[in-house]
């Protein structure tokens, strides 16, 4: 009882924070993005604000933005003071509770994952991959590869980002004949990316924020000293492993419980039926 | 055990203290502009246009 009222309190707010980062509804309408001045914040998950609906920024959009101005050389100004206290406030305070109560893309994934299918736990060393993006492709390629005027790009979301092919990507190429008509080589790049992730989805829990999230690799090192804390009382611990099935991260729950990979979902603490886990 | 915990939350509250300067002195150099011009725009490379 206790386990289906927590899931289900995640589940709505899951689907509350989507509907509140994506509820320019006109956008969708009228196909055009929001443009007013909500977009000067930004939300603490992945979310594109190039989708009709996005009324913030997305905070890995928002630092290479900031990062892209650097020109090609270490300038410190170009460094993204705002958004980097932002999350690192965020993450002290809850560590990576935001992957799993409010990411719309984690709770896709999640929604995916109940498909009926064999599962896979996946390979463990998949998950430095997260922090290589991180560190190339939302700092040093914005900064360092630029353009003949001098201005870097943003190298996740233009190479990697599934969640903006997802909610930007795919409805404004549907929407916006001109914007179709632009596509190639990049864009069928990013839909197959897009796509295996769905895909891997399946059959493996949260690939994306386990393997591939820079935002997932930022906050992740704040579980070790965020103020919201998850113990578990090993005299308690019976080992029947039932914490360990029900994480979302494919966690090894008594081994790793504050890992960087643990989103805080609590799954594992509504699970334990020797109330072991606080 | 409680020294432990302790600690922790000294950490934990000195990191808060940092993120909150380093916000403060992020928007007095106005680096919302920055992200803002950008995300108001539909912003091709973010979509896989290029």
């Amino acid at each position: 009882m206790e386990n289906n009222n927590g899931l289900k309190i995640r589940r709505w707010v899951q689907i509350g924070s989507a509907a509140v980062g994506n509820g320019y509804l006109k956008g969708f309408k009228t196909s055009s993005i929001y443009q007013g001045p909500l977009k000067n914040g930004c939300v603490p998950f992945l979310n594109c604000y190039s989708c009709p609906g996005a009324l913030f920024s997305c905070p890995i959009g928002a630092m290479q933005a900031t990062i892209s101005e650097a020109g090609g050389k270490f300038d410190l100004n170009a460094i993204p003071l705002l958004v980097i206290g932002f999350l690192s406030l965020v993450g002290s305070l809850v560590g990576r509770a935001v992957c799993g109560w409010a990411c719309p893309f984690g709770f896709i994934q999640d929604l995916l994952n109940k498909i009926p299918s064999k599962k896979f736990a996946g390979w463990k060393w998949l998950k430095y991959l997260k922090y290589t993006i991180l560190i190339i492709f939302v700092f040093l390629l914005p900064a360092f590869m630029v353009d003949e005027f001098d201005m870097g790009a943003p190298s996740f979301c233009k190479f990697i980002c599934p969640a903006g092919t997802l909610e930007g990507g795919i409805p404004l190429t549907l929407m916006k004949p001109d914007l179709r008509n632009q596509l190639g080589v990049l864009f069928s790049w990013k839909m197959s990316f897009l796509v295996a992730i769905l895909a891997l989805a399946v059959f493996f829990k949260r690939p994306f924020c386990r393997w591939f999230c820079p935002l997932g690799a930022f906050y992740g090192p704040f579980n070790k000293i965020s103020l919201k804390q998850i113990g578990i009382d090993k005299d308690a611990c019976v080992k029947c492993g039932k914490c360990s099935k029900v994480c979302p991260m494919s966690l090894n729950v008594p081994e790793e419980i504050n890992s960087c990979d643990c989103i805080r979902c609590f799954d594992c603490k509504a699970e334990c039926p020797t109330k072991a886990i606080k | 055990m409680n020294n432990a915990s302790n600690k922790k939350r000294i950490v934990s509250i000195v990191a808060i203290v940092i993120a909150v300067l380093l916000m403060i002195a992020g928007y007095y150099r106005n680096e919302f502009q920055t992200y803002f011009a950008k995300a108001v725009q539909i912003c091709t490379q973010c979509i896989g246009i290029g």
